[in-house]
């Protein structure tokens, strides 16, 4: 006879963490998706992932895990988008989809923590320093940071841009190569 | 890399509207180099929100510095009450 492995809950604390967790989850998809309820789905969808992972390994950085679980619930609903896009285009199914990468062992930036990016910050020449702190840290807009540096919009994502890949190589210096570019 | 894929940091800092965000998502659906450097953001993002999580935690810690500093003053009102009392 064969028996039935019961699966046990998740533990309290991740649910409660996971709780936690949810308005930063909800503001991240809020970036991606088109409207509010589409971001709702996708959070909906990453905790049900984080917890059906839960079930299957010990909790590592949750941190981690939710970036990961966004990560590949937000592209699957692209590839789905993409698929629905070239069928109307071209009256067949579309390009197949791609398959999502789910790395078995904790990625390389999980080991960067919140004051490694802040001292990476502070080594940014300044005039890329100053967009990325009042973008990354103050919140601010594009379109308000243009205005509060005197810089034309473009001149804005440019920098950021920049700012973004000079920290990546930083930090890669500090802690070796990181996933994601 | 298509023209599109410059636009990828645009679009995750909600800086591209209606059409223009939704022709990003369905490029994302079929890149896999937007697809990696998607991961990037989002680990850097999670990084931020940490961050801010940790600057909240700084500014609520000072407060039982204060109580520390209310101590000399309760100990020699303490000390007054307890030699004007009367015995």
């Amino acid at each position: 006879m064969i028996a039935l492995r019961k699966r046990e809950p998740p533990a309290v604390d991740l649910v409660a963490e996971l709780r936690d967790a949810e308005p930063a989850l909800l503001a991240t998809a809020r970036r991606l998706c088109a409207d509010a309820a589409e971001a709702r789905e996708l959070v909906h969808d990453v905790i049900e992932h984080t917890l059906r992972q839960a079930e299957r390994e010990e909790p590592g950085d949750l941190s981690a895990w939710l970036t990961a679980a966004m990560h590949a619930c937000f592209v699957e609903r692209c590839g789905a988008r993409a698929r629905r896009a070239a069928a109307a285009e071209r009256g067949d199914a579309g390009p197949a989809p791609i398959p999502i990468e789910r790395p078995g062992e904790e990625p390389a930036w999980s080991r960067i923590s919140a004051a490694d990016l802040r001292a990476a910050v502070d080594e940014l020449d300044p005039p890329l320093r100053d967009v990325y702190v009042l973008h990354g840290f103050e919140h601010h807009s594009y379109d308000e940071i243009a205005a509060r540096l005197g810089l034309p919009r473009l001149t804005v994502g440019i920098r950021l841009g920049r700012a973004r890949r000079r920290l990546r190589d930083i930090l890669i210096r500090r802690v070796g190569r990181a996933d994601g570019e | 890399m298509t023209p599109r894929c410059g636009d990828l940091e645009w679009f995750f800092d909600g800086e591209l509207a209606g059409r223009a965000a939704e022709a990003m998502r369905v490029h994302v659906g079929t890149c896999e180099r937007c697809q990696r450097r998607l991961h990037g953001l989002l680990a850097e993002r999670a990084l931020l929100v940490e961050e801010a999580g940790a600057r909240v935690d700084a500014i609520a810690e000072p407060a039982p510095r204060r109580a520390w500093r209310l101590a000399p003053v309760l100990l020699a009102t303490a000390l007054a009450i307890w030699l004007a009392w009367p015995r």
